[in-house]
């Protein structure tokens, strides 16, 4: 029996309507798949068409130019002579000639042949005979070994003969045809252009719409920027627009960074592999820890492979904000790798107390940039109260607190002297006055216009006699003056550089009493003082400040770079956005890394009320460069071929010219292989550049090489009478000399240039022409003319060697990377001959 | 002429294959059902009260619908993805970026994962409320717990493959908690005693080695897309087969025997 089979509701409505949503829902995936998520394709049909149009215009602009009755007159009449050259091959006579000449040429031709066939047997009985008097040392191979010897000889003449033979009928064969080659070549020259740029708009229409990626294997880096990006390795620009224009600043940047070895985003940053939108390609969407960089920032980046920053081309805010660094220590309370070691920023203060007066000390705590515009220390935002604990504390420190700090009378007398001997020792090339002089900006030395009001003038004449026994690890030089020259320059600074607004209430402190003092250690703990200086009874105390950079730049092996995952990261760079902690300016300013920083080093206590950063005062400058080098603080995974680290030198100056460095500083301002600073010529092969004699006079009595830069301080002062005594003795002339003669010396300057054949007279004529067709009187000065960026070469002749003129003129870089100088591309004939005619130039 | 079909339909090929006419008799119904490999899970009768939707919910069936849309889109997924821990987030990336229609694999993928965890719970949700677990059911309530747990450990797996920050954290804490097991985790009770170390415990098991690695996103990889799979088919068809055998869907005590 069949049951009953209940009936079904119909569901065809339902089916109907499903069918609907599902082909809407079908349809709305397709157009995400399609347009949506690849904006890349409306670029790319943008681009081609800005190009197609730039293209065409070119082609029509060539199809004008060969349609010009200029081109068309000159074309009409090439084809003219080309007609009418080949009607005068063509012609019987010519062409009989022409076929008696190609018959020679061929019967040459044959003879050549034959005769390297002949060669080759002779070759190969020879080396057969060759081989058969090894084995059974027979004399009649000997023999007949000479024989073919003379043969082989002659055969190679009769080559030669028939080779130049061949050559001169050659060319009489060529000038049969050569002016028909001629208006050929012309002729297609003309046409070239014009299907030149035909072909070139013609192509643009078969460029595929696709990804366009560079990839690079090693590190697993797929950057698909050019997909948008379409012109920006191209030469020539389409379009000024982004995505569309070409890279900015070729030279330095792409082409030393090819961008199929570099890809984008290493230097970029960014999320090189997205290309579903903009924003997603640029990374600046969540948790996408390195967004593209914008602007000038980029120069972060190029810390991730280069060591030193100093002195690289086109990262200008790296240079400048390590500069900032390295001025204002900001690794005394941070730890920056790649700034460790390095001394503390301020002075010691162990025993303030002895130099500077207490009215003073109190004053330059509450705002050290108000009481000297280049003071590097930062702005507390003390009290007071504050600031007189602090005071009262490091007073405390000092055992001898009870000298007299009153500035005394003045001898007018002395003064002047003092102001002579000031101007002498070139005391404004590091100290400015009143933020005048101190031109040599790399090196910190305290701004003395108002030292006469500050420091206690006994502490000051110590100072000036001795000053490692106060700070040892101080820059200063030991200028070794009289005491009478020490006392007239103490005298001179104490009257002329003095606070008028100073009011000297009290010089020492009023009381000292142990609350304040204990109050006043809590506030140097508080506040990390002892990160920059030597506090005593706070020796031991670290730096206050968070790390900054964990590892300095680390070149991992390929399999390690990304397995890198889950590794702490601790760098600023690359920090994940929600450690930083932007408190009450959550909502105010963006939440961003690079807001951050700006922010910090603007107002640095402006998150939170706790926070005890002091405030640097940094203008915009400073703060754009500083947020590049900070930004650029990450833990950098990048493999060994891409690094370029710093020059790490190991040079150490040795024997007595080092307890002269150590007297004088000379690597104050200059640099020996290495270790130094750049104010001043490096010394590295000074040995090898400069004549000794040269050498000598100038230790005694510097002169001037370049007018318009710097000077080296007068170490002789023997010309005044009333300032008798020295810098630098005899003795100590000499040592410098016999150190720059065995030690900064180099292999690769010759001792003499070689010879060229023409007479002395003849190589200074030509050398004296070539100086001034190659311009250089434009940068030199000789006599009293030319110009003043290069050295004055009127004493070149006594100053430097011949064999390092005529190596730095191969290639100026050789020696000084950076210079100025081109580099013209002498051959050897000409570097001689300039070689010669300086080497002429002497002074009398 | 004749009808090519109906010949065709005369043929030995498609007897061979369909071994019935299609008259429509009660026994040809009955034969349909039972003869059909995919099919013959199905009772072939059923009681009118067991199909409504308002008792049943459809869960199994829904968390059924998407094992088989995770095993599909994994499948699709394997073509692109590759478990080596250089590649693996790249391949993820690309799957969102480059491949036609990745991002709508993956996201299915994905959703269906985080669905099919909540259809399970729900299932057993109303399992229970049913009182279905009841005699003879019992056993089959077992094999659910069993499937649940294996759907949670597809879950878990699943959540390192694409090497992401969460996914290596959640594994850590994961495993680190397997490691607190006693006997079996070496920072459990008892495991000094027993001699189990860092090296030889639960949690090495697991990861294959005592970090998270590329051996433990290998072995998150294995069972992942092989091992649990393959368990879970053979519980889950165990499961439906055992759904008829008890009886089929519960329903309400009809004459007082304690069978439904």
């Amino acid at each position: 029996m069949i049951e009953k089979i209940k009936k079904e509701p119909p569901y065809a409505l339902y089916f109907f309507l499903l069918a609907v949503v599902i082909i809407a829902l079908s349809a709305w995936a397709l157009w995400v798949e399609t347009v949506k998520l690849r904006p890349w394709k409306a670029y790319q049909k943008q681009y081609i068409e800005l190009k197609s149009q730039k293209l065409k215009s070119e082609y029509e602009k060539a199809r004008y130019e060969f349609q010009s009755q200029e081109t068309q007159k000159r074309y009409e009449e090439l084809k003219m002579q080309l007609k009418k050259a080949t009607e005068n091959f063509q012609q019987p006579g010519v062409q009989e000639k022409y076929k008696v000449v190609k018959r020679e040429l061929d019967l040459i031709n044959e003879k050549i042949k034959i005769n390297k066939a002949e060669f080759q047997k002779a070759r190969g009985i020879y080396l057969e005979l060759e081989y058969l008097y090894h084995k059974h040392q027979k004399e009649e191979d000997k023999v007949k070994m000479a024989e073919l010897e003379k043969e082989v000889v002659i055969l190679e003449d009769e080559r030669k003969e028939l080779q130049k033979k061949k050559s001169v009928i050659s060319e009489e064969l060529n000038e049969f045809t050569a002016e028909e080659e001629k208006y050929t070549a012309e002729i297609r020259e003309i046409e070239k252009r014009v299907e030149e740029a035909k072909e070139k708009f013609e192509k643009l229409s078969e460029v595929p719409f696709e990804i366009k990626q560079i990839y690079i294997n090693d590190i697993n880096k797929a950057d698909r920027c050019e997909s948008c990006h379409m012109g920006i390795n191209s030469s020539d620009n389409i379009s000024e627009l982004h995505p569309f224009t070409i890279h900015p600043g070729k030279s330095v940047y792409i082409e030393n960074h090819p961008p199929e070895v570099f890809g984008c985003t290493m230097c970029h940053r960014g999320q090189g592999r997205a290309v579903s939108s903009a924003d997603k390609a640029h990374g600046w969407v969540e948790f996408w820890t390195e967004p593209m960089l914008k602007g000038n920032m980029v120069q972060a980046t190029c810390q991730t492979c280069h060591g030193d920053v100093q002195h690289l081309r086109g990262a200008d805010l790296l240079k400048k904000g390590s500069s900032l660094i390295e001025k204002y220590g900001c690794y005394d309370c941070h730890k920056i790798a790649g700034y460790e070691n390095l001394r503390k920023t301020g002075p010691e203060l162990t025993e303030i107390g002895l130099k500077v007066n207490y009215t003073y000390l109190v004053n330059w705590l509450l705002d050290p940039k108000d009481y000297i515009e280049t003071a590097r220390m930062p702005k507390f935002d003390f009290s007071e109260e504050e600031a007189s604990a602090i005071a009262d504390y490091l007073f405390s420190m000092t055992i001898e607190h009870r000298i007299d700090y009153s500035p005394g009378e003045i001898n007018w007398n002395l003064a002047d002297k003092g102001k002579a001997l000031w101007g002498q020792s070139r005391c404004s090339i590091c100290h400015p006055t009143n933020s005048i002089g101190g031109s040599f900006k790399e090196i910190y030395a305290p701004d003395l216009g108002i030292a006469g009001s500050k420091i206690n003038r006994d502490w000051l004449y110590n100072w000036l006699k001795d000053p490692k026994s106060y700070l040892p690890q101080t820059k200063m030089p030991r200028f070794r003056f009289t005491d009478d020259q020490i006392w007239a320059l103490v005298e001179f600074i104490m009257s002329e550089y003095i606070d008028w607004d100073f009011n000297p209430q009290y010089n020492k402190p009023v009381q000292l009493n142990i609350k304040s003092i204990q109050k006043g250690k809590e506030l140097i703990q508080k506040y990390g003082c002892f990160g920059c200086h030597e506090v005593k009874g706070l020796e031991e105390m670290k730096p206050i400040g968070p790390f900054l950079r964990h590892d300095e730049v680390s070149y991992l092996k390929v399999g390690e770079i990304e397995s890198k995952v889950g590794a702490e990261i601790s760098s600023i760079g690359n920090q994940p956005i929600e450690r930083f902690d932007f408190g009450v300016l959550e909502k105010l300013i963006p939440n961003d890394r690079m807001s951050y920083l700006q922010q910090k080093m603007k107002a640095p206590r402006s998150f939170r009320d706790d926070l005890i950063m002091p405030d640097f005062q940094f203008n915009e400058e400073d703060i754009e460069a500083l947020t590049a080098l900070l930004l650029g603080f990450t833990d950098a995974n990048v493999p060994t071929r891409f690094k370029v680290p710093k020059a790490q030198s190991s040079f150490e100056l040795t024997g007595k010219f080092a307890q002269i460095d150590d007297d004088v500083k000379c690597l104050n301002c200059h640099m020996i292989n290495g270790k130094g600073e750049e104010f001043a010529p490096d010394l590295s092969i000074e040995g090898s550049k400069v004549q000794e004699q040269w050498l000598r006079e100038f230790l005694k009595q510097p002169d001037i090489i370049r007018p318009m830069l710097k000077q080296m301080p007068l170490f002789n002062l023997d010309h005044d009478q009333t300032m008798i005594q020295g810098n630098l003795s005899y003795s100590e002339i000499e040592t410098i000399i016999q150190y720059f003669n065995h030690v900064l010396v180099s292999n690769e300057i010759p001792e003499n240039i070689p010879d060229n054949g023409l007479s002395f007279q003849e190589q200074k004529e030509a050398g004296k022409t070539l100086y001034f067709d190659k311009g250089c009187q434009a940068c030199h000065q000789i006599g009293i003319e030319g110009g003043a960026v290069g050295p004055n070469l009127s004493n070149v002749g006594n100053r430097l060697t011949e064999g390092y003129i005529f190596k730095h003129l191969e290639n100026p870089r050789t020696f000084i990377p950076d210079i100025v100088e081109p580099n013209y591309g002498f051959n050897e004939d000409e570097r001689i001959s300039l070689t010669r005619y300086l080497m002429s130039l002497k002074n009398e | 002429m004749k009808n090519p079909f109906t010949q065709f339909r005369k043929s030995i090929v498609w007897k061979s294959i369909f071994r019935r006419d299609n008259k429509d008799t009660q026994r040809n119904r009955a034969r349909a059902i039972s003869g059909n490999v995919f099919l013959h899970f199905h009772p072939v009768k059923i009681r009118e009260s067991a199909i409504k939707y308002k008792f049943t919910w459809g869960m199994g069936g829904i968390t059924f619908l998407l094992f088989i849309i995770l095993f599909v889109t994994g499948v699709f997924l394997m073509f692109y993805y590759t478990p080596s821990a250089d590649q693996a987030y790249w391949d993820v990336k690309d799957l969102e970026y480059q491949v036609p229609f990745g991002m709508f694999l993956r996201n299915l993928h994905r959703w269906s994962a985080h669905l099919m965890v909540i259809t399970v719970m729900i299932h057993m949700f109303r399992v229970f409320m049913t009182g279905s677990y009841k005699p003879p059911r019992q056993f089959n309530w077992v094999i659910g717990v069993v499937l649940l747990l294996l759907t949670l450990l597809l879950s878990f797996t699943g959540y390192l493959t694409p090497w992401d920050q969460l996914g290596f954290w959640a594994i850590t804490v994961g495993t680190n908690m397997a490691a607190a097991a006693p006997f079996i985790g070496f920072e459990g009770p008892f495991s000094e005693q027993i001699g189990i170390t860092v090296y030889n415990d639960i949690r090495f098991a697991l990861l294959g080695g005592s970090t998270v690695g590329q051996s433990a996103l290998l072995r998150a990889y294995v069972w992942h897309c092989i091992g649990l799979p393959l368990i879970a088919l053979i519980f889950m068809f165990y499961h439906f087969w055992r759904v008829r055998k008890d009886g089929g869907i519960s329903g309400p005590n009809i004459n007082n025997t304690g069978i439904n």
